[in-house]
């Protein structure tokens, strides 16, 4: 056998790769994989009271191998509800970091009192379970006519999303030597301008990276959504979760709901991949120069 | 280019003064050397200097104009740092630019700058690399360049070469020397190392926990240090210091008597020590004012009244280029001294040692101060 010549590192180094492989397979490919499946099958491949699926299922339903995604398109208004996890999740970004990024900056720039334990109460806020935070909301909302309203639900999205991108993009300042705005000011940059050339081109990885995560936030959401949110502002989240609930399980149609959902996730994937080689990502840049 | 006056310029942080009372004049296109310990308060007055902290007390003017509450932006000021501050998104040629585009400059003339800025600190055929494709000595002149093409009023740098290896540490200072020549900015330049300082600047001003210890050439600050601090601080290797020195008065004349070995006072000195009534003085002495009695054999008949001859013996001889650094002993007294690399030296060899006594510096052991400067007290 040829397992035999093999030394204890290339043993290891095998065993590592496959370990790696079926990591892979079973926290990014194996849940994609079954998704895309229910939503291409038939029905009648998934017993309704237990049992094992049939592999290879039944492909498509009525002829059509896009059945369950016509179903969800034309009888669920999925048009829509896609339109306002769009909606949801961009607004939710763009609050996010117009809060966050200004108050990251004078974290790390502006020497103030109690800063080290208002950073920490971000941490601690971030640790409070969704239900308790929109349960608590939910009167004051209702007060304020925010309930079943979009900027209801992009402002509960924001408070969830603004403990972590402001943590993200405190890391992203601090990594940005001080020296580099005094040198511009010496040129003459003035302060805004030295924001413009200077902070935001160094910082635009950091803040891709924060937004990327106040999207997938807001885009995932179910619990608050549901808590805060109404008919009028539920997303696609909500949608998917609603064909789960109750005696009537639709698996087939929250399978091709979920299909939709994951499409701009691998776009921001394939996205940030080519994003993240930029040289000066590397955190190194401080020490480099 | 701009004279540079700091009146009365005062740091104080919560409990100490980083920069106490500090007073003096650059003139224009002069270059001037801040030199002191680390954590003596250089880059804080430069950084006032510059604008990027404001004083405590005190005011700052740029020829007559009073600068003190003026912001950075508007200063006309260039600043290398010490970690050079380039923007790591730029390239070379960008980099150099980026204040002219910055102030709109028109864009041939940004064209012509930079590439001007380029030649100056010889950057040629670099100008498209991005800053991880340089060296650090490369970095460091694109700072240069940086600052230089601004045509600024008055260049400040802060331990520029300090991340610098030896050897291009030394090509670096000689070219800052000639871009000095060749523009005469008006230069403050701020380092630890009283090497630097003394072989790069027309006058050096050396500092001690924030206050301003001497001004001067580096001549001047070399041969006739103010205090037992600045004699030590120049100079390498440093200067011997023999505490505790006991004067002896023989027929009007003065002598020094430590751990067993005597020499005489130089004749300046006396006034000071009869007047402070001094029994003990700190005695310093340059290693390159000791030296072999054996190759002294010229001023020999002209040293008949006094007496300047020690006797040691040779711990270990190190060669340094021309010379040889002799480490010597008398008891647990060791002083340093420099000899010509031709002297028959042996180790644990006695040795006669020959004590320059017009240029030997005597010391309060109280307050430190030399007793040069009496006079002018
Ligand atoms: N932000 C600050 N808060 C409190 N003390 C400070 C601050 N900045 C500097 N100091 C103190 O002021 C003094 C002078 O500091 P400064 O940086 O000017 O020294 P330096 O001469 O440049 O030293 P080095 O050669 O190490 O750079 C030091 O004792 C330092 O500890
Ligand atoms: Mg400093």
């Amino acid at each position: 056998m040829r397992n035999k010549h093999l030394t204890p590192k290339q043993l290891l180094i095998k065993t590592l790769f496959w370990g790696l492989i079926i990591w892979i397979c079973g926290t990014i490919l194996l849940p994609i994989f079954a998704v895309t499946m229910y939503s291409l099958a038939d029905e009648t491949t998934y017993p309704r009271s237990g049992g094992d699926m049939v592999i290879p299922p039944h492909w498509g339903q009525e002829g059509n191998l896009l059945h369950h995604f016509k179903m969800v398109w034309i009888l669920e208004d999925l048009p829509v509800y896609l339109a306002r996890s769009l909606v949801l999740a961009l607004g939710t970004v763009i609050l996010s970091i117009t809060l966050s990024a200004p108050a990251a900056y004078a974290f790390v720039r502006f020497r103030f009192p109690f800063r080290k334990i208002l950073l920490l109460s971000f941490f601690v806020f971030m640790m409070m379970p969704d239900i308790v935070f929109g349960v608590s909301l939910f009167s004051m909302f209702y007060k304020w006519g925010l309930i079943n309203t979009i900027i209801g639900v992009i402002m509960v999205h924001t408070l969830r999303a603004i403990p972590l991108t402001l943590l993200i993009l405190n890391g992203v300042f601090e990594s940005i030597p001080p020296t580099l705005e005094e040198a511009a000011f010496t040129m003459g940059t003035s302060r805004l301008r030295t924001l413009r050339k200077v902070i935001l081109p160094l910082s635009a990885p950091g803040v891709a990276a924060a937004s990327i995560y106040a999207f997938l936030l807001s885009w995932d959401d179910f619990v608050l959504t549901v808590l805060v949110g109404g008919p009028e502002s539920y997303n696609l989240a909500v949608l998917a979760s609603r064909f789960m609930i109750g005696t009537d399980v639709q698996h087939y149609r929250a399978s091709a709901t979920a299909v939709i959902m994951l499409v701009p996730v691998l776009f921001v994937n394939f996205f940030v991949q080519r994003y993240m080689k930029s040289d000066y990502l590397t955190g190194g840049m401080a020490r480099d120069f | 280019m701009a004279a540079v006056t700091l009146k009365n310029l005062s740091k104080m942080y919560a409990k100490v003064a980083a920069n106490d009372n500090i007073n003096m004049k650059i003139e224009e296109g002069e270059f001037i050397t801040l030199v002191g310990p680390s954590g003596c308060g250089k880059t804080t007055t430069l950084r006032m200097i510059a604008g990027l902290l404001s004083p405590s007390s005190g005011s700052i003017f740029f020829d007559d104009e009073d600068v003190t509450h003026t912001p950075t932006q508007n200063r006309g000021i260039g600043m290398v740092f010490q970690d050079y501050a380039l923007f790591p998104h730029l390239n070379v040629w960008d980099n150099i630019g980026f204040g002219l585009k910055i102030q709109k400059y028109p864009k041939d003339q940004v064209k012509q700058r930079v590439r001007q800025g380029v030649e100056m600190v010889n950057l040629i055929g670099l100008e498209g690399r991005a800053l991880s494709e340089l060296s650090g000595g490369q970095r460091q002149r694109v700072a240069l360049a940086r600052a230089l093409v601004m045509e600024p009023r008055v260049f400040l740098l802060d331990e520029p070469l300090s991340n610098l290896d030896a050897k291009l540490r030394l090509h670096m200072r000689t070219e800052l020397k000639r871009i000095h020549k060749r523009i005469g900015v008006t230069t403050i330049y701020v380092t630890h190392d009283q090497v630097e300082a003394m072989t790069l600047s027309n006058r050096v001003i050396i500092m001690l926990d924030g206050k301003i210890q001497q001004k001067g050439t580096p001549k001047e600050v070399y041969e006739k240090p103010i205090n037992r601090f600045v004699g030590g601080f120049m100079g390498s290797p440093p200067m011997n210091f023999l505490e505790n020195c006991e004067i002896i008065r023989e027929n009007d004349h003065l002598f020094l008597v430590v751990k067993g070995i005597r020499f005489s006072v130089p004749r300046h000195f006396y006034r000071a020590i009869e007047r402070l009534n001094l029994s003990t003085v700190t005695t310093g002495i340059r290693p390159e004012d000791l030296s072999d009695r054996n190759d002294a054999v010229t001023s020999q008949y002209k040293s008949h009244m006094l007496d300047d001859t020690i006797e040691m013996t040779i711990d270990v001889i190190e060669p340094i280029g021309a010379n040889k650094l002799l480490d010597l002993y008398h008891k647990d007294l060791r002083l340093s001294a420099i000899v010509k690399a031709d002297s028959s030296v042996l180790p644990d060899q006695h040795i006669n040692i020959k004590v320059n006594l017009e240029r030997i510096h005597l010391f309060d052991p109280k307050t430190e101060e030399s007793l040069a400067y009496f006079d002018k007290l």
